[in-house]
Formats: structure tokens, sequence, C-alpha cells
């Protein structure tokens, strides 16, 4: 209580004097908790929590060093307090941690330096109060953690408008705040039962204007990791919101240009629904080919890569009912001209669970995949698919030889007819060539008699 | 192709008994030259001999079929190669160390000897795809080698296809094959794709080549012959008769026949069957845990934050690290022990040690190693 009074004034005189000596004012040195005797202890932990309430400017590298540096050590001794100490959280003390936390780690996030920022290429920007900021997060998770956390006194203060600015930080472009903010949102997820709705909807409008709207946001990675440990924990029969997410949102995902940066989290948060729900293969395959990729041959990779994962956990009765379209897409891969595609659908037949499940099927995925490997066989550029060709040929002849010789067989009456029409063609054209010539020949002998050009 | 041959040989003679005649004269003089090679020495390999096993030779004939497949290449090639592969092994008795680079020399000169310029390939390029373990220099010595205790120029030692031709063309002149061209060609060449399958099969070689063109017509001709209007019940006795009629002409026995026949029938149950065989080794080869495909890197990059369970709060020393490790355990078993769908196949059970290839070498040699590695791998 009389804190809070002298807080004010302090406020009141910092006002008069300026903010820079108004700051050192509010942090000057404390004993520390260590040296406190117990009964004291709680009293100036409160007074510390509100003492790292004052946020310091970053950007000027020299100003109030020694502020920040007391700063720094006040958060490492909170640190250390709440991880070693036992029953220390009173009730009164959690509007005030999380008072604390808030100043710190809420803020509007600075525009990029870089607008060309390639997260691919290029390092990203740093944020600068990452010595504070750091600790702050450091802080909260072993708060979150401690043993006696009682989630239903912290749920007052950590509430739907705590999470939706936790939410928004997730844009932020320094990986290790993304990383704290990952591990950070999991935990609440976890204890929250109240708050888990809210999350999952907020994440849900965050990845829809990401991928209708304005296709930037930095923390779609972590928020698919925390996605893909949720997923994980869904009980069975899977509700029915849980399906929509992964039709509605999960699939549209893999539109997105920047597919590369988040794949690997989407792909498993994919993988973990089919284990969940075989039934839902089917949309998602369907909704894969309907993304394919047609002209950037890096996600076609990528993609391959994630059907490959689906068929390694796809039963055999799913796998029936998509086998066509399926290899309909694999064919096309097969005889891509970049090598790398090629390459990465040609070592399917390296999984030996793809390979039986071919087995079973072979009289489809034969009919529909020889032309085109047969045909590539000759008309490669790349000497290494050609080799990969080569075994996948033998594997399908030794698989079933009379299906093999058949499509052999009708391969070469087809081209052959090819052939023949061309010919045709190519008879037709000289024939009106000629035609041409006779009568241009024709028409130009009046116009050498008469001097006068005919039409 | 058979198509040309055949019109070809039906325009070289008048219609009728004068064309059936010249068929007949071709059989005669064929059935002079023909010889079975000898491979006693194959058939009586023992265990632990270095020399050239029964099974060893099916999969390396198979070999050849798949690579005239893959280059696209007519059926008369198979069978020369077959033709100076065995003529070879009559002669010496090939280590089974070096018979994948006898068969890719052999394959090589029937291919000179047959095909057209443009369908020749380079050594370099038959040696990369048929991963026989030789470097091009190896078979070009082993040609040399090959064309001096064989004369390798032999084409007109009539092989198995040859025979087959020669009773198609027969059939032809009786008037039994009343398809039309387009259609009569494609059963023809599906025929002889069956017959380069026999070969793939030892005990089928000890028979003389028209023995075994006789036996797989028998049993195909009725697919040859389309039905013509009013002739189904003859349609049954027709066939035979000509069967028959070419067995007087060859001189074959008829225990020989029926012997002949009955593996063929074997032979095509096999061919037919959709129970597929036992995969052989180099497939086993290409399946190698550490090969990219097989990677599951989503499950390794994106597991390391505990499971949330739907219906309760999460709590850190309850963390369900059942189902995360059970995840992890069931993916990477895919990885590690393969399931054994596919049987074994019987090289797999022979030694260990180098068979018919220099080593058990990978299938695919990058010199560039990162080509070998999902490249996006390097981007996750």
């Amino acid at each position: 209580m009389v804190d809070k009074n002298k807080m004010k004034v302090i406020d009141k005189v910092a006002h008069k004097l300026g903010k820079e000596d108004a700051n050192s004012l509010y942090v000057s040195p404390m004993p520390s908790i260590a040296d406190t005797p117990p009964a004291e202890q709680a009293d100036l932990v409160s007074k510390k929590l509100r003492q790292c309430c004052v946020v310091f400017d970053f950007m000027d590298a020299v100003s109030d060093l020694k502020g920040k540096e007391i700063k720094r050590a006040s958060l490492n001794e909170l640190v250390d307090y709440i991880t070693t100490g036992r029953g220390v959280l009173s009730e009164d003390l959690y509007p005030e941690i999380v008072q604390m936390v808030a100043c710190n780690i809420f803020r509007t996030l600075p525009p990029s330096d870089n607008p060309e920022f390639d997260p691919e290429e290029d390092d990203p920007t740093l944020e600068a109060s990452w010595p504070h900021i750091q600790i702050a997060y450091e802080f909260f998770l072993r708060f979150l953690e401690v043993p006696d956390f009682k989630p239903s006194v912290a749920k007052r203060y950590i509430d739907q408008k705590f999470v939706l600015q936790l939410l928004d930080l997730f844009d932020s472009e320094d990986p290790r705040e993304r990383d704290f903010l990952k591990t950070v949102l999991h935990r609440i997820y976890g204890k929250f039962l109240g708050l888990r709705a809210f999350i999952r909807k907020q994440i849900n409008h965050i990845f829809l204007r990401f991928i209708y709207e304005t296709e930037h946001f930095n923390g779609i990675g972590e928020l698919l990791e925390i996605l893909g440990s949720i997923i994980n924990g869904f009980a069975l029969p899977l509700k029915a919101e849980h399906k929509q997410f992964l039709i509605k949102v999960l699939i549209p995902l893999h539109k997105a240009k920047g597919l590369g940066l988040y794949h690997a989290q989407l792909a498993y948060c994919v993988v973990q629904f089919l284990e969940k729900d075989a039934t839902l293969t089917e949309p998602v395959v369907k909704g894969l080919l309907k993304y394919w990729p047609k002209t950037c041959s890096q996600k076609e990779v990528m993609f391959l890569g994630e059907i490959e994962e689906i068929l390694d956990v796809i039963e055999p009765s799913q796998f029936q009912k998509i086998q066509d379209p399926l290899a309909r897409q694999l064919a096309r891969c097969v005889a891509s001209p970049h090598f790398q595609v090629a390459e990465r659908a040609l070592y399917f037949w390296n999984n030996e669970y793809i390979l039986s499940l071919m087995e079973e099927n072979i009289t489809v995925i034969m009919s529909i995949m020889f032309p085109s490997l047969y045909r590539i066989s000759k008309e490669h550029w790349n000497q290494t698919i050609i080799a990969l060709v080569y075994n996948v040929l033998k594997t399908f002849m030794e698989l079933n030889n009379k299906l093999f010789d058949e499509l052999t067989a009708n391969y070469k009456s087809e081209r052959q007819k090819e052939k023949k029409k061309e010919k045709e063609r190519d008879e037709l054209w000289k024939k009106l060539g000629k035609l041409e010539k006779n009568h241009l020949n024709s028409s130009q002998q009046p116009k050498v008699a008469d001097g006068t050009p005919t039409k | 192709m058979q198509g040309s041959k055949l019109t070809g040989d039906c325009k070289k003679a008048s219609c009728g008994r004068n064309q059936r005649d010249w068929i007949v004269y071709k059989i005669l003089t064929a059935g002079r030259l023909e010889n079975v090679p000898n491979l006693h020495y194959i058939r009586n390999h023992r265990e632990g001999s270095v020399t050239v096993a029964p099974y060893m030779h099916d999969v390396v004939i198979d070999r050849l079929r798949s690579l005239v497949r893959f280059y696209k290449l007519s059926p008369k090639s198979f069978f020369l190669s077959v033709s100076i592969l065995d003529r070879f092994l009559s002669v010496v008795k090939v280590r089974a160390l070096h018979l994948m680079c006898v068969t890719v020399s052999s394959f090589y000169m029937a291919v000179k000897l047959v095909e057209p310029r443009e369908n020749v390939m380079s050594v370099k390029h038959l040696v990369r795809i048929s991963q026989c373990g030789c470097l091009p220099n190896d078979v070009s010595r082993m040609e040399k080698i090959m064309s001096k205790r064989i004369n390798i120029r032999d084409c007109d030692i009539p092989t198995s296809n040859h025979f087959l031709q020669l009773f198609v063309s027969y059939c032809h002149a009786d008037e039994m094959l009343h398809f039309p061209l387009e259609e009569l060609n494609q059963r023809l060449y599906k025929l002889v794709l069956k017959l380069e399958a026999c070969l793939c099969h030892f005990a089928l070689l000890q028979f003389r080549p028209c023995v075994l063109a006789l036996s797989l017509l028998s049993h195909e001709l009725p697919n040859l012959m389309a039905p013509t209007a009013g002739e189904t019940e003859n349609r049954g006795l027709s066939w035979i008769k000509v069967i028959w009629e070419l067995q007087k002409i060859t001189q074959i026995s008829d225990t020989e026949l029926l012997y002949c026949r009955a593996q063929v029938a074997d032979c095509l149950r096999k061919y037919s069957s959709p129970v597929p065989k036992p995969s052989s080794a180099s497939l086993l080869g290409m399946c190698q845990p550490g090969l990219p495909g097989s990677l599951h890197y989503t499950s390794k990059l994106a597991h390391h934050l505990p499971t949330i369970p739907e219906c309760s709060s999460w709590r850190p020393e309850q963390e369900s690290l059942l189902a995360k490790d059970l995840n992890l355990a069931k993916t990477m078993q895919l990885v590690v022990n393969p399931v054994p769908s596919l049987g074994k196949h019987p090289l797999q059970d022979a030694t260990n040690t180098n068979l018919y290839c220099a080593e058990p070498r990978r299938i695919f040699d990058y010199k560039n190693q990162h080509l070998e590695f999902c490249p996006v791998n390097s981007t996750c």
C-alpha cells in the first residue's frame, strides 16, 4: 500500500524531471533477495517486480548502462528465486508477475528494416532489447512451470487479452523470441483449459489472414509446432471442428509461397491427423493434388516428400481410393524435366511399404505409370534419372511379367500408330506444298505475258 | 518385326502349297543346324563351387530381358545374346564372379550385330545402367576373349525364336490366323515375349529350340486364331492337326514334346500369376535406410513439444512420453526393419560374398555427394 503511494509520488517527480533521470530514479539498487531474511523476501520480490516494469531503450547502446545492468541482475535474481524457492508463489504475486512480464514483452513490433526480407537467405533482424526480454521470458516460463502453479488463480490475469497480445508477438523476426513464445503458449494451452478454444480460434484467424490476405507472418512454423502437439493429443472420435480445421486451414496453407519455412511442421500436423482418423486420407490427398505446384519445383519436391510420409501411414483400403489420381500425378512428376523432382518421385520405389502397396494394386498403378516411365527411359536428359528409371522398370517387370509385356506391346503399337499419323501429316503438307508451287507457277505465266498483275 | 517378316515370307513364294513347302524346307534346314549348348556343369552345380548355378543363369537371362526391354530393342537381340552367352558357357567354365560381365559383353555384341547404328548404346551407358560391376574396358576385353573362343558372327544357328517364326508362318500359310494384320502383329509380339520369359528357366534349356518353340505354340495357338463364323467346333481340331504336322516335320518324339509342354505350362503359369515373385537382390539393395526417401524429417524436426491431451490439462510430470516415443518408434521402425512383404531371393541365401556382381554396391553412386541428399533437408 505504502509503496503504491510512493510510486505515485515518484511518477509526478519523474514527469517534471524528464524521462531519463526518472528511469535512473526507479532503478536503484535494492538488497539481493538471497541476503534477505525469508520473512521480508516476499515484500522485496514484489518491489523488484515493480522495479522491472521499467523498460529501457536499447536502440541507444550507451544510455543508462547502469540502470540496464541493475535490471538485468534483478531479473536474474527473480528467476533464481522462483526456480529454487518452495511455496514462494503467494496469490498476491500473480498479478505483479503477469504485469511485469506484460510490460517487458508486449510492445509494437518495429517494421522490418529490410522490406524484401527473404527468410531463407537473409539474417533476421534481432531484437535489440533481447538481454532483458530474454530473462523476462525465462522468468515467465519458470513461473508457469512451478509445481504449485495455480491456473485457477492465474486465469484472472492470463486472460484472452493477454493471449491476444502474446499471439501478435509471434510475428517477431527474432527466432529466439519465437522459440520462447512457442514454449510459453504451449504451457498456457496445456494448463488453461478455458482458454483453449479461444487460442485455437485465434490461431485459425492468423493462418487464414496469412493465406488469403497478407502472406506475411513469421511465426507460422512455431504455431504449427504447437498445433502438432495439440493434434497428437486429440481424443477419438475427432470433433467436426478439428476436421474442418484440417480441410479449411491446414490444406490451403500449402498454397503459400513461403511454404519452405514451415513445411516440416505442417507435414507433421497433416500426418498426425491421418494417424488419428484414417478416413481423412481421401480429402487430404485430393486437397494436396488440387494445390499441386505447377511452376515451383522446390515446392514440388516438398509435396512429394509429404506424400511419401502420408503413404507411410496410409491404410491399404484408403490407398485404393486415391491410387488413381495419385498415380497420374506421380507419372507426371517422374517425367518432369527438373531432375530433382523426377529423382524425388523415383525414390518412392525405395520405400518398402509403398512398394508393397503398389504390388497389391499393380494392375492399376502399372497401367498408369508405365507409359511415362517407358518414354522417359529414352528421352530424359539426365543420366542419373535414366538409371533410376531402369531400376523401377525392372521392379515392375519382376512384379508382374505378363502385365508388363502387355503394356510394352500396347506402347509399341501406339507408337507405330503415332508414327504413321505423323508420316501421313508430313505427306499431306508436302502435297500441299507441291500444289502451292504449281499454283504459283501457273499464275505467274499470264503476268509475264500481259505485264499486268493477276490476282 | 514379326509383321514384316510374316508378310515377307508370304510374298517370297506364291500362295498355297508352294508357300507351305518353302517353309517346310526352311524348317528342315534350320533343324540340321540347331544345337543345344552343353551346360551340364551348370546343372550339376554343387554348393560351394565357384562356377555358375542354375538360378544365377536365370537371373542373368532375366537381366538381359530387362535390358532389351529398356533399350527398346527387337527380340532378335535378346535371342542372339542368349545364344552367344550359352555357347560361350558351354565352351568355357565361367566363374560366378565373371558371369555378369560375360552377360553384358554378349548383350553388347548381339546389339552391334543385329541393331541399326542409332540403337547401339555406348559401352559406358550400358555399364552404368546394367550395374554389372565392371568397367567399359573389362567389357571390351571380354568381347575379345569371347570372339576368340566362339564364332560370334554365326547368326545362322537357329534360336527358338527362329523356329517360332517359321511355325507361325506355316500356320499363316495354312490360313489359320484370321486376325487383321495389326492385331495379329501385336499378338505375335506378345507370343515372342512369352518365349523370352520361358528362356529364363534353366530347366527349359535342355530341350532343343524347335521343341521349345513347338511346345509354346501348342499352348498359345488357340489365342492366335480369330473366331470365324461357323467354325467354332472345328477350331479345336484344326490347331491340333497343325501341331501334329509340325511335329512330324521336325521329328520331335511324343514324349519329348509332352514333357516340354508340361514344363512350359508351369512356366506360363508363373508368368501370368498375380502372386508376386520374390524380389531380386538389387531391389533390396535399393531400399537402404540411409536414403532420403525414408528419412522422416518431419518427425525429427517437429517433435520436441510434449503432447497436450485434449480433455485434460497438461502437466510436466505426466508428459505423455509413451505417445511420443510410440509415434517416433513406429515411423523409425519402417526404416530400420523393413516390412517383409517381399520374399527373399535365393541369391540372398547363398554366401554373402561376391556372387555374380563385383561387390554388393549401392545402386547409385554420385560423384557429387550433395546430390544424394534430399534438397529439402538443407532448407528445413
